[in-house]
């Protein structure tokens, strides 16, 4: 057994040391790009004070009644702007294009304007170029043409390489010394860990099972996470705060740059007043001027005017400790985080302008790179745990049998005394299972709004509809895909079955991330659908096939488990790599996650498995055909009652919100692909964590029925935050309060089914197919109600109005539901 | 003051300078009809910085213009005249400035008798400060019939706002010539706004001797304002106070020490008023001139183009006056603001 444990420390060594390295590596590239972003913005934020300055010039004299061509002074302030750094040229054209007034002489007259230059309103960025430009309006509110700035970003890039290289020096023996670290901390934690690894052995081997409180195996596991999770901190906050220190050499020179641009405008206005004759001490509304620039620059936490003898006149914010710069000196002076500019009348120095940057906004601004190295840190650890648990099985299995991978036993709990050969290890489901979920997963935080751009190309689709559509669509095939998908998958085989999942699945992916129309995404959409809802019944099929009555619920709930997991991991990296990369490239990768799905599946599913079960996982029909189950159930007024008010508003709410109105209203607040990502994960994490808790209380009190009400309530509540507050913790409060919420239902909601089941006479796996049936019709109305209800409202109220239905309908559902009896089941979280 | 002090002032503004026509080949954007147009235009004060700008723009626009100019000097008893002369001419266009030479054009739109009025060919009005009220059109956005125009005046919440912007008061003054229509059109929208705003205004008619103001009375008036706590005093459009006697209302509020805002430049460029929120007399002449291009060119009928004022409006400002009072305008409309020493 030594020698096995060696192996089982190299393998477990191997993962964990291979997940650190990727996440620090990830850790790295992420605040990388974040702060390639942020230095972005800065430059873009300086650059921008020149536009202002040019257009203000430029509508100064339009406002007077003069055509842009005849501005002929235009040209000599256009060269005093083009002085500031990285400017490459500044031009004015028409609304034709044709350039009037350029920095270049040689452009002006020609068409060599906005469209062959790449500009668009705002900002953009092309290659080693910051494009910017302002339109520019005339007195009577026409647009006359536009400004535009070119700026080589040259320097920039410099600077930046040179941070890149750096990081890269010291990223390597980190990332060296992390796996040396790794591969110690593991060997060390199995060594301490022999007790277990020996039980589990013990278990594997096929004597009596022993009485343990807990399995050894996800003991085991568990402690190799949380090795996993401590080294992850540790090492990634080294990570950040390395490239944090790296930048704030690059930005802080930048911002004091941007700081001088800001000191150059002002000073500019004051010293106007101040040529007219008019004392500084009586000027009125300096204070509230420089208010505006401080409130303008979050990078600027003071600005102050002072008299010669150092008494402020005016300031505005609070001027940091670490303040440096004292007038001593007749001209502008610029040093760690001050700028001090001259006030001057007729060239006679009057006064000081003093600007003292933030020395925290750095790490303010940071916040956003914490949450994502926060996020890609719980991905890494989901991962890790999903394949530590298929590495240790793996290992265990073979190191007991000798035989085949995947032939242990189903959830390792082979405790007969006789092998049975053709057993499948349920734990190997798990990750196929979670690398599947992944595919569709990492597509949730922008279907609706991608949706949302695509809309154009069908204009006789009212947008509402364009939006909703898909995710509706989506969710139709997925619930008739079910009983479908199972007899397929029974017909041809939970391999084939799966496999055809999996290539219908990617190729749905593919072609949605290749296509520019709606109606072809939501053909592919449905495509994707189908492939998704094969898949997951197969996965279904398998744990039924390979489990039996007693242990059929933990069998589920293993699978359950799994499409939690990616609940949690894909929203976030899918955001992640959307802002990083494209929605192409999200659609993609997910495409990449279904193939590796099958193929792990297929490597890991005996060739030759156990015969299959004739019951199906999902059923409609039960022995008396398929009108005799549904008519029972649709006799049973608290079937109905459940469906209609708890089952059906929990999905309706479910999807509406969670899959359309976030993404939408995150959207229109300005939030990027990652933060809605970060918030639909709260869902799914909140879940997580309430539902066990529930359905065992809900057990053991016999509320089941107070549950259901409770959750529906709890729904409401929790939607609140979203009416009450535009802060930014109100959705995420919010969608994790929700996700609890659910969890409430869930459990008791299933227990229900059954024991109505028995009551009416209707084999379970009928009532449990109806409902889930039911249910995620429901969920597929989610989106139109949702949409619908934000049409005559917003994107917040509409959430909080299906809040009201799920509130109300559980009232309802109270004042119809007679106390019934329950048996604990399984429980089901995908909306 | 004419476009020449703009084009200086704009040159001051960015740095260098050049003449007004220049650039301006090929920079037209509408179809040259071959014709010659014939514009008839009914001034009351001679020819300004509004024509200027309205001819530019029609010059610009290639088209070859004959202009016939009749000036009535303030004296409305040759407008029947002048109304008889267009139409026995029948020019293309009859250009109207001020409200009584357009009233005496055109008529309030609801008298049901064309006889004295130009109703039969396109009549363009500028400078006329309330042209519902004034009964010239019925609704701005479609006026219907053969009038349109542009306004001149910014909109009197726009007005209060800059006061404001100036100088935080909870008085305001009024002096005005009740004989004129135009001032008691304005002094009903001020009472309105300075309700809605919680602000006292303060009102002085000028007093009427056989239906017209005496001259004399402008400084005992402006006391008055003052001793009635007025805090800043308010011009409108009208002539008898802002252009008229401009130098003698500036010249009596300076000596009251009480701030003055205009809702026209003249008497801030000329005299010593405050400061005024104001239309470019140049942009309103091209703005002029652009819905004369719809009419001339674009064919479109005079009763489908709206009747409107321009977008943005030129604060300008006598700093020598606020220098002497000690009453300096805010940075934030400085920043804005044409200034200058008179």
């Amino acid at each position: 057994m030594t020698g096995g444990r060696h192996a089982l420390t190299g393998w477990v060594g191997a993962v964990i040391a291979l997940t650190v390295a990727t996440t620090i590596a990830l850790a790295l590239i992420l605040a990388f790009l974040k702060f390639d972003q942020r230095l972005l913005d800065v430059t873009g934020d300086r650059l921008e004070l020149v536009l202002e300055e040019v257009r203000r010039q430029t509508e100064t004299g339009l406002t007077l009644g003069l055509e842009l061509a005849e501005l002929e002074g235009l040209s000599a302030a256009l060269e005093r702007a083009a002085q500031a750094r990285d400017v490459e040229r500044i031009d004015i054209w028409d609304t034709q294009g044709r350039i009037l007034f350029s920095t270049q002489a040689d452009r002006v007259g020609t068409h060599e304007g906005a469209s062959a230059d790449g500009y668009v309103d705002g900002r953009r960025r092309l290659e080693n170029n910051l494009l910017l430009s302002l339109p520019l309006t005339n007195g009577f509110g026409q647009t006359v043409g536009a400004v535009g700035v070119r700026a080589c970003l040259g320097t920039l890039q410099r600077a930046l390489a040179e941070v890149r290289g750096e990081l890269l020096v010291s990223a390597i023996p980190m990332v060296v010394i992390a796996l040396v670290l790794t591969l110690m901390t593991v060997f060390l934690t199995l060594r301490f860990s022999g007790a277990l690894t020996r039980q589990a052995g013990g278990v594997i081997r096929g004597g009596d099972r022993p009485r343990m409180p807990r399995d050894p195996l996800r003991t085991l596991v568990f402690r190799l996470t949380a090795v996993t999770v401590a080294l992850l901190l540790i090492l990634s906050l080294l990570a950040s705060w390395l490239a944090l220190h790296q930048f704030e050499r690059v930005l802080f020179p930048e911002l004091r740059l941007k700081a001088q641009g800001v000191a150059e405008v002002l000073t500019r206005q004051i010293n106007r007043a101040l040529g007219f004759g008019i004392p500084l001490a009586e000027l009125p509304g300096l204070t509230g001027v420089l208010a505006k620039e401080v409130s303008a620059h979050p990078d600027i936490a003071y600005i102050a005017v002072e008299t010669l003898d150092q008494k402020v006149l005016a300031s505005h914010g609070q001027r940091p400790k670490l303040a440096v710069v004292t007038a001593d000196a007749t001209t502008a002076s610029a040093a760690g985080q001050e700028t001090l500019a001259t006030l001057t009348a007729h060239d006679h120095l009057e006064a000081w302008l003093r600007l003292s940057l933030d020395p925290s906004w750095v790490a303010k601004a940071s916040t956003d790179l914490i949450l994502e190295v926060a996020s890609v840190i719980l991905i890494s650890v989901l991962v890790a745990f999903e394949v530590l648990l298929l590495v240790v099985h793996l290992f265990l299995d073979r190191a007991s049998t000798g035989v085949n991978p995947g032939t242990g036993g189903a959830l390792g709990e082979q405790g007969s005394g006789q092998r049975d050969v053709h057993s499948f290890n349920l734990m190997f489901l798990r990750l196929p299972v979670f690398l599947f979920c992944l595919s569709e997963e990492v597509t949730r935080p922008f279907i609706p709004t991608h949706a949302q751009t695509l809309a154009p190309t069908t204009p006789w689709l009212p947008l509402d509809l364009a939006v909703s559509l898909p995710i509706t669509l989506f969710m139709l095939i997925w619930a008739f895909s079910q009983p479908l998908g199972a007899q397929f998958s029974g017909w041809i085989g939970r391999r084939a079955a799966f496999a055809t999942a999996a290539l219908l699945s990617a190729l749905g992916l593919i072609l949605t991330a290749q296509t520019d129309h709606l109606l072809a995404f939501m053909a592919w959409r449905c495509l994707t659908a189908l492939g998704y809802g094969l898949a997951l019944i197969t996965a279904q099929g398998l744990v039924v096939d390979h489990t039996k009555g007693h242990n059929r619920a933990r069998g589920l709930a293993l699978y359950i488990g799994a499409l939690l997991a990616a609940g949690v991991c894909g929203p976030v990296a899918g955001g992640i790599i959307a802002d990083q990369a494209s929605i192409t490239t999200t659609l993609l990768v997910g495409a990449v996650l279904a193939l590796t799905a099958a193929g792990t599946l297929a490597l890991l599913l005996p060739k030759k498995g156990r015969p299959e079960s004739r019951n199906s996982p999902v059923s409609l029909v039960s022995s008396g055909g398929l009108s005799s189950g549904f008519a029972k159930l649709a006799m049973d007024l608290r079937f109905i009652a459940l469906m209609t008010f708890s089952a059906i508003p929990a999905k309706v709410a479910a999807t509406g919100v969670l899959s359309c109105l976030l993404p939408l209203l995150l959207t229109d607040s300005g939030a990027d692909k990652a933060e809605i990502g970060r918030t639909q994960m709260m869902y799914f994490l909140f879940f997580i964590l309430a539902s066990p808790l529930a359905a065992n209380l809900s057990d053991r009190w016999q509320i089941r029925r107070g549950f259901i009400i409770g959750g529906g309530l709890a729904t409401l509540a929790a939607l609140l935050p979203l009416g009450m507050t535009d802060q930014a913790w109100g959705p995420f409060l919010a969608i994790a309060l929700f996700g609890a919420a659910q969890a409430l239902i869930s459990a008791p909601q299933l227990s229900l089914v059954t024991q109505l089941a028995a009551q009416v006479r209707v084999a379970e796996i009928t009532a449990i197919g109806w409902y889930r049936l039911l249910e995620r019709l429901g969920g597929a109305l989610g989106p139109l109600v949702a949409i619908g209800l934000a049409a005559n409202s917003s994107y917040r109220e509409a959430a909080v109005n299906l809040g009201l239905v799920c509130g109300g309908s559980a009232l309802l559902f109270w004042l119809l539901f007679r106390r019934v009896r329950h048996a604990p089941q399984p429980l089901e979280a995908q909306p | 003051m004419t476009a020449l002090t703009r084009r200086r002032w704009l040159h001051w503004g960015i740095a260098t300078g050049a003449g007004l026509m220049a650039g301006a080949a090929g920079a037209q954007d509408t179809p040259t009809p071959s014709r010659r147009f014939r514009i008839f235009m009914v001034l009351g004060r001679g020819e300004g910085t509004n024509e200027q700008g309205f001819k530019d723009h029609l010059a610009r626009s290639g088209l070859e213009i004959d202009y016939i100019t009749r000036n009535t000097g303030g004296d409305s008893s040759l407008l029947p005249g002048i109304v008889k002369e267009i139409k026995e001419l029948r020019p293309d266009l009859v250009y109207t400035w001020g409200t009584p030479q357009t009233r005496a054009v055109v008529g309030p739109w609801d008298d049901p008798d064309p006889g004295p009025y130009v109703r039969d060919l396109p009549v363009l009005f500028t400078y006329v400060a309330t042209p519902l009220d004034a009964k010239i059109v019925p609704q701005l956005e479609r006026p219907g019939g053969n009038v349109t125009g542009t306004i001149h005046i910014a909109p009197i919440t726009a007005q209060v706002n800059a006061i404001l912007a100036y100088r935080p008061i909870r008085r305001l003054a009024m002096v005005f010539n009740p004989a004129e229509r135009n001032s008691l059109l304005v002094l009903e929208e001020l009472r309105d706004e300075c309700a809605r705003r919680d602000l006292e205004l303060i009102e002085a008619p000028a007093p009427l001797t056989d239906g017209k103001p005496d001259p004399a009375d402008i400084p005992h008036l402006i006391a008055q304002c003052r001793v009635r706590g007025g805090e800043l005093l308010y011009l409108g459009p009208d002539t008898f106070i802002t252009t008229t006697h401009r130098h003698e209302v500036a010249a009596a509020a300076l000596a009251e020490r009480l701030p003055t805002f205009s809702a026209t430049e003249l008497i801030v460029r000329s005299s010593r008023a405050l400061f005024s929120l104001s239309s470019s007399p140049y942009g309103i002449g091209r703005l002029t001139g652009v819905k004369a291009l719809q009419i001339l060119v674009e064919g479109r009928a005079p009763g489908e183009i709206q009747v409107e004022t321009l977008r943005r409006f030129s604060i300008l400002i006598n700093m020598a006056t606020a220098r002497e009072l000690s009453c300096y305008p805010p940075l934030s409309l400085l920043n804005f603001a044409e200034v200058v020493e008179v």
